[in-house]
C-alpha cells in the first residue's frame, strides 16, 4: 500500500511525501517470516528551481522491518539524498551537469556472533557521483561509493568508477565503465562494464 | 502500548496528515480567473490574446527551448495541480515530458478526456503526416504529422478559435468577451497577415536549408521551399557524411540560407555556411525566443523581418 501526496510548501518549493506498508522480502535487508511481519517506508522530497537552469533536490527516508534473524529483529534504515541539476534551457540538448549523494544508516538487530546476544549494528555507507554532457553524444560521470557491512560495520567497503556514455541518438546510448572496488578483506577488484541500451517501441518520457 | 504498535500508529498519523494536508495545498489564484497552463509560450500567447483578463496565463516551455526536450520539472507539478484549463500542442511533441506531468499532478480537470484537457493540434492544419509506417530508423519522426503546425498564422487563428470555444464552454457567462476578444485577434491577425504576405512576396519560391523540420507550415503559407536539413533523420545529431552531402546538394540548388532555431549549436551550421557562401540565420519558431518577442505577432514580425534582410543580402 502506498500513499503519495503533493504537501503543501512556501512558493516555489515543491514538497511531496510518501508512505508505504508492504509485507514482502527484499535480498539482504527485510525478510518476512510471519504474515504480520510488514515493513513501512516513508520518503519526503523536497523539491527547488535555483534558477530556470539548476535545481535542486533533497530527501529523507525512513524504513522499519524485520530482518532474517526473526520476528522479533528489525532493521531500521535512514536516508538522505541530495541532487543537483544544471542544464541551461537553450542549449539542454548539448550540455548539462548532475551531481548526487545518498547516505544511508543502517541499524541492525541480530546476535552477536561471539556470544550469541542480542546487539545492534550500525552501520553507514555512502555515494557520491557527477555526470556531465559534453556534447551531443558524449557524457562523461565519476561515482566514489563506501560503505560498512550491515552485518558487521567494522568491515567496510569502497569503490570508485568512471564512466564514458556515447548517444548514437535520442534512442540509443553505449556507456563503458571501469570499476575500482577495494574489500575489507584487503582485495581488490578491477573490472571493465559496457553496456547497451536500445528503445524500442512508443517514444517513452525522458529521465528526469 | 508496545513499540510495534506505536509504530504503527505513528506512521497511520503521518499518512494521515499526508493525505489531509495535500488537500488543504492551493495556493490563492487571481479572483474568478481561469489558470491556463499551456505547454508552449506559442499557446500561452493565444490564449491570452483571447482570455484578456479573464485568464491567468502560464507556459510550461519557454520559448527558447527545444520544446522536444522540456525537463518533468517537480515545479511544473504544482503548476498543473491548480490548473482549470491545459493546452497542448499534441501530435507528440511533448511526449517525452507532459504526460508524466499530467499523470503526477493529480489534477483531475486536465487528465485526458477531461473538460480542461485541449490538445489544439486538432483545430490545425497538420503536415507531413506519415504515410508508411514509422520507425526510429527514421529518427524522431513523429507518427501524427509535424507538430510545429502553429508557424503558419491561419493555424493560429484555428487555434485562437477553438480556445475561443473551450473558454466560452468552460465560463458561458463571459462567452460574449471572449468571442469578442477572437474577432478582433481575427482583424488583427488577417491584416497583419495581409502585410507579411506581402513583405515575403520577394523571397517566394527561396530555396532554404533548416536544420530541424521545424518550418514546413510556415514555408507552406509564405511560399519558401525547404531542400535540405541539417539534421539527417529528425532528432539526429548531423554526421559528417550527411554534412558533405548537404553541402553538395546547397551548391547544385544555389541554397543560400541556413535557419537555425535558437537551441541548436551553430557549428556544424556554420561549417556548411563557409563551405557554401550560405548565410545562417537563427529564426524564432516560438514567442519568448528572444526579449522583444512578447506575442503572436512580434513572432512573425521578428522571423519576417530577419529573412527578408538576409534575403536582401543574398542578392
Amino acid at each position: 500500500m502506498s500513499v503519495t501526496r503533493i504537501l503543501p510548501a512556501p512558493k516555489g518549493i515543491f514538497l511531496e511525501g510518501t508512505a508505504q506498508v508492504y509485507r514482502g522480502d527484499s535480498a539482504n535487508v527485510f525478510t518476512a517470516t510471519g504474515r504480520k511481519d510488514v515493513s513501512y517506508v516513508g520518503h519526503l522530497r523536497g523539491y527547488r528551481d535555483l534558477s530556470e537552469s539548476t535545481n535542486v533536490d533533497l530527501g529523507f527516508s525512513y524504513a522499519f522491518g524485520h530482518n532474517d534473524v526473526g520476528s522479533a529483529f528489525h532493521t531500521q534504515l535512514y536516508g538522505l539524498d541530495a541532487t543537483l541539476r544544471w542544464k541551461p534551457l537553450r542549449r539542454s540538448i548539448y550540455h548539462h551537469f548532475l551531481a548526487r549523494t545518498e547516505l544511508v544508516w543502517s541499524h541492525r538487530d541480530q546476535l552477536s556472533a561471539a556470544l550469541l546476544l542480542p546487539e545492534t549494528q550500525r552501520a553507514f555507507g555512502f555515494y557520491t557521483s557527477g555526470e556531465y554532457r559534453l556534447n551531443r553524444r558524449w557524457t562523461v560521470g565519476a561515482r566514489y561509493d563506501r560503505s560498512d557491512r550491515a552485518r558487521q560495520a567494522n568491515l567496510t567497503d569502497s569503490g570508485f568508477s568512471a564512466l564514458l556514455t556515447y548517444w548514437p541518438s535520442e534512442f540509443s546510448q553505449v556507456r563503458g565503465q571501469y570499476r575500482f572496488a577495494r574489500y575489507a578483506e584487503k582485495q581488490d577488484a578491477n573490472e571493465l562494464r559496457f553496456q547497451f541500451l536500445f528503445v524500442l517501441g512508443a517514444h517513452g518520457a525522458h529521465p528526469f | 502500548m508496545t513499540q510495534r504498535s506505536s509504530r504503527l500508529y505513528v506512521l497511520a498519523l503521518a499518512a494521515a496528515a499526508v493525505v489531509t494536508a495535500a488537500g488543504s495545498a492551493a495556493p490563492a489564484r487571481a479572483a474568478g480567473k481561469l489558470y491556463i497552463v499551456t505547454s508552449t509560450t506559442d499557446l500561452a500567447a493565444l490564449a491570452q490574446e483571447v482570455g484578456g483578463d479573464r485568464v491567468e496565463v502560464e507556459s510550461i516551455a519557454r520559448g527558447y527551448q527545444d520544446p522536444h526536450f522540456v525537463e518533468a520539472k517537480p515545479s511544473f507539478l504544482l503548476k498543473l495541480k491548480h490548473a482549470d484549463l491545459l493546452i497542448m500542442v499534441g501530435l507528440q511533441l511533448e511526449i517525452g515530458w507532459l504526460p508524466p506531468l499530467i499523470t503526477q499532478c493529480g489534477n483531475p480537470k486536465i487528465q485526458p478526456a477531461a473538460p480542461g484537457y485541449l490538445d489544439a493540434s486538432q483545430f490545425a492544419e497538420i503536415l507531413e503526416i506519415p504515410t508508411t509506417q514509422v520507425t526510429r530508423a527514421m529518427g524522431d519522426v513523429h507518427p501524427l504529422g509535424n507538430p510545429h503546425y502553429w508557424l503558419d498564422p491561419e493555424n493560429g487563428l484555428r487555434i485562437a478559435r477553438g480556445i475561443e470555444q473551450k473558454l466560452s464552454e468552460m465560463r458561458p457567462n463571459d462567452a460574449a468577451y471572449f468571442a469578442q476578444r477572437y474577432e478582433s485577434f481575427r482583424q488583427r491577425l488577417e491584416n497583419e497577415d495581409k502585410k507579411w504576405l506581402e513583405e515575403m512576396k520577394p523571397l517566394r519560391g527561396l530555396k532554404v536549408v533548416t536544420y530541424h523540420r521545424s518550418w514546413p507550415n510556415f514555408a507552406k503559407h509564405f511560399g519558401i521551399e525547404v531542400v535540405g536539413y541539417v539534421e539527417p533523420r529528425p532528432g539526429i545529431p548531423p554526421s559528417p557524411a550527411h554534412t558533405v552531402e548537404l553541402i553538395q546538394l546547397m551548391k547544385r540548388e544555389k541554397v543560400k540560407l541556413i535557419l537555425v532555431e535558437p537551441y541548436f549549436d551553430l557549428k556544424t551550421p556554420n561549417a556548411i555556411a563557409r563551405e557554401t557562401g550560405a548565410q545562417v540565420i537563427v529564426l524564432l519558431p516560438s514567442v519568448g525566443g528572444e526579449k522583444e518577442v512578447t506575442d503572436y505577432f512580434k513572432l512573425f514580425d521578428y522571423d519576417i523581418a530577419l529573412l527578408t534582410k538576409a534575403f536582401a543580402a543574398t542578392r
